[in-house]
């Protein structure tokens, strides 16, 4: 669709052009006319100061043509004139016998146009008696002009007029422009206002807008409430699911456990082990449902991130699964930069991250078999990013298979027990930061993964948000 | 040792109170917070299970009321909500250790009793893992039964590590442990003396080197 600065422009230059074209056409038409007139006067009077250079001689007529000069025209002398004195049915007197008369006869003085010499002319033909030696005889005079001197006017003046109306135009031009600018600058504003402001802040926005777009700001308002309400809708959601799940997940697994401690019959036994396993499973699957549900970037306000130590958090991640890690006869190690700086981020989800990165070497580093190798922590600070990898001495994953160990619900190895979410979480907590997930094998063998993230620079230290109503929490 | 479990929920309060009476406590058990407070008032206990989410009185708000009166009964918190800001807001208030739901039996008897282990630290019971036994009262500690000769810091690192069995332990930690005004000890002093408790026991006990963590002492019977 057209811009509102071209709309603007066109409506205003359209029409404005089209009043000059007029206002030129009527300036030409009224000033030919004006001219024409003046100049037809002054021809007129030329013919009539013929009557008195006319006398006889002998009862015969002369006309002294000597006083008849061009400069009586008043003309400003670069036409060209041309004249025929005649009695009427009578013979020639004096001046060009081929100049053409008028087209009609007439008491009055007539003006007409005509061609002689090749030169287009302005006529005037007069009929008057004279009477000279009590001889009296009908005289006509014709005075013709040539045009060039009124056509001269006319376009010296037309020129002149029409240069006025470009600078005028131009002029008028840049006005509008700066019109319409300081017009939309409003809407400018808050084109920018909403540029700047992150991909999921919701908050309405505020300030004086003219009343023309307020109605359109409401409407976005309204819609981004909306919006922010059906968030809000959703995450309630997950937390009544997680609540309302937890709970029976957690009987049912104590129970098992509980009867399992309290039997000994093998069958019952074996059973309740298949039990607990389940439930186990289940709990496992709920809680990384929730946590893939509260880590979809739509829901993730980049506005919430604050400054994070990444070490610290890899750190608190470690000591959490260290037990675990080691009760599975594996190693774990953490090799941390000390001096990484600080980057933007939400510390749970990072958290999450790592955990599941960590849980993700645990349980599949060794393929079929269980793994009994070392898992490898660590952080390391170069160009400007801050590189977080996991990685492990496994048996590594089969190259067709590795991009789509990010799939939801994806098992590159279904023998082994998870809910198929782990690493889809991490890449889209990696997402939310603005890094991305990149498996690969190691060249000596095991599986590396790892997010690069960018480093938070000194001076930018992140404005306090106070649009913070759509916690991911 | 006496243990209080409140839960709201019957069958996880009968299992949890089960599974902590088979690992040597003696447990009673609290519906709402309520009841909980007013049987903390009677009787002495020597660990508290709490629930979040309980009738009558939350679990957070019991847990200040209980810090604020100066009890410092060891709390093991149990919560269905989502892990890490409830689980800091708990520690925040007083708590000692954390668990998520859904747990297991195993993890909520682990916690336990290392909550208790903690909290009486000094002196007190016997404390084992795998062939190790460590005798408060004497500073002693047996392999296989046999006294091992050890320096004083040495035996706080193993009483330390005995302690925290299973759990990771910082080099910080450990150090800070140590540490005293007219003596600090550094972090290249807590190796030291592992390695030369390493050394000195000549034997696997399952210490581990968490490198760049710390040390974990794999308790080896369960703990």
């Amino acid at each position: 669709m057209r811009s509102i600065r071209s709309r603007l422009l066109i409506w205003i230059g359209l029409p404005f052009t089209g009043l000059a074209m007029l206002a030129l056409l009527s300036s030409y038409y009224l000033l030919s006319r004006q001219i024409n007139e003046t100049f037809d006067d002054m021809l007129l009077n030329a013919a009539e100061r013929v009557e008195r250079r006319i006398h006889s001689v002998d009862g015969e007529l002369r006309v002294n043509m000597h006083y008849f000069s061009i400069s009586t025209l008043g003309s400003r002398g670069d036409g060209k004139i041309f004249y025929r004195i005649q009695e009427v049915d009578g013979g020639m007197l004096v001046g060009f016998a081929g100049l053409e008369g008028p087209p009609e006869v007439s008491e009055q003085p007539l003006f007409y146009d005509v061609d002689y010499a090749g030169n287009s002319l302005r006529a005037v033909a007069l009929t008057f008696p004279l009477t000279r030696a009590n001889q009296s005889r009908e005289i006509e005079v014709i005075v013709a002009e040539s045009t060039e001197a009124r056509q001269a006017l006319v376009s010296d003046f037309m020129l002149t007029l029409s240069g006025l109306m470009a600078v005028g135009g131009l002029l008028a031009i840049s006005i509008a422009l700066l019109a319409i600018h300081k017009g939309l600058a409003p809407l400018n504003a808050i084109r920018r206002s909403l540029h700047r402001r992150s991909q999921h802040d919701l908050e309405p926005l505020v300030g004086e807008v003219p009343r023309e777009v307020a109605p359109l700001i409401q409407s976005i308002n309204q819609l981004m409430e909306r919006m922010r309400l059906s968030i809000q809708n959703t995450q309630q959601l997950n937390a009544d699911v997680s609540h309302q799940l937890r709970t029976p997940v957690s009987e049912i697994r104590a129970l098992s456990e509980l009867t399992l401690a309290r039997s000994s019959e093998p069958e019952t036994r074996a059973n309740l082990d298949e039990i607990k396993r389940i439930a186990e499973h289940a709990g496992h699957t709920v809680e990384q449902l929730l946590r893939y549900a509260k880590t979809r970037h739509e829901l993730v306000d980049s506005a919430n991130l604050k400054r994070v130590d990444l070490v610290e958090i890899c750190r608190d991640a470690c000591a959490q699964a260290a037990t675990s890690i080691y009760q599975r006869s594996q190693e774990l190690a953490l090799e941390a930069d000390e001096r990484t700086p600080a980057l933007l981020g939400d510390p749970i989800m990072l958290r999450w991250m790592v955990q599941n990165l960590i849980d993700n070497a645990s349980l599949h580093a060794g393929g079929e078999q269980p793994y009994r190798g070392s898992i490898q922590v660590s952080v390391e600070c170069r160009d400007g990013r801050c590189l977080l990898a996991v990685r492990d001495a496994g048996v590594g994953v089969d190259e067709a298979r590795l991009a789509r160990l990010t799939e939801r619900f994806y098992r590159a190895d279904t023998r082994v027990q998870g809910s198929g979410l782990g690493l889809a979480i991490a890449e889209q907590i990696a997402q939310a930061h603005g890094a991305e997930l990149i498996l690969r094998n190691r060249q000596e063998g095991g599986l590396e993964a790892s997010v690069s993230f960018p480093v938070l620079l000194p001076h930018s230290a992140p404005a306090p948000s106070a649009a913070s109503t759509a916690s991911a929490r | 040792m006496k243990v209080l479990v409140v839960e709201d929920n019957d069958n996880l309060a009968r299992s949890i109170s089960a599974a902590l009476e088979d690992t040597g406590f003696k447990a009673e058990v609290s519906r709402d917070g309520r009841s909980a407070e007013h049987c903390l008032e009677v009787g002495a206990f020597d660990l508290l299970v709490l629930d979040l989410g309980l009738p009558e009185l939350d679990g957070i708000s019991l847990l200040r009321r209980l810090r604020q009166r100066q009890d410092t009964i060891p709390v093991l918190i149990i919560s269905a909500r989502d892990a890490l800001d409830q689980r800091i807001l708990g520690l925040e208030e007083g708590a000692d250790d954390y668990l998520c739901k859904p747990f297991s039996l195993d993890e909520v008897a682990a916690r336990a009793k290392a909550l208790v282990r903690r909290a009486k630290q000094f002196g007190g019971d016997t404390l084992r893992s795998g062939r190790l036994e460590f005798h408060p009262d004497a500073m002693e500690l047996r392999l296989d039964g046999e006294t091992v000769a050890l320096h004083r810091r040495e035996l706080e690192v193993m009483e330390y590590l005995l302690i925290n069995q299973g759990r990771l332990v910082s080099k910080g930690q450990i150090a800070d442990r140590l540490s005293t005004t007219d003596e600090p000890v550094s972090h290249t002093a807590v190796e030291t003396y592992v390695s030369r408790l390493r050394k000195k026991l000549g034997v696997d006990v399952g210490l581990k080197t968490v490198r760049g963590l710390g040390y974990l002492l794999d308790p080896q019977d369960g703990g």
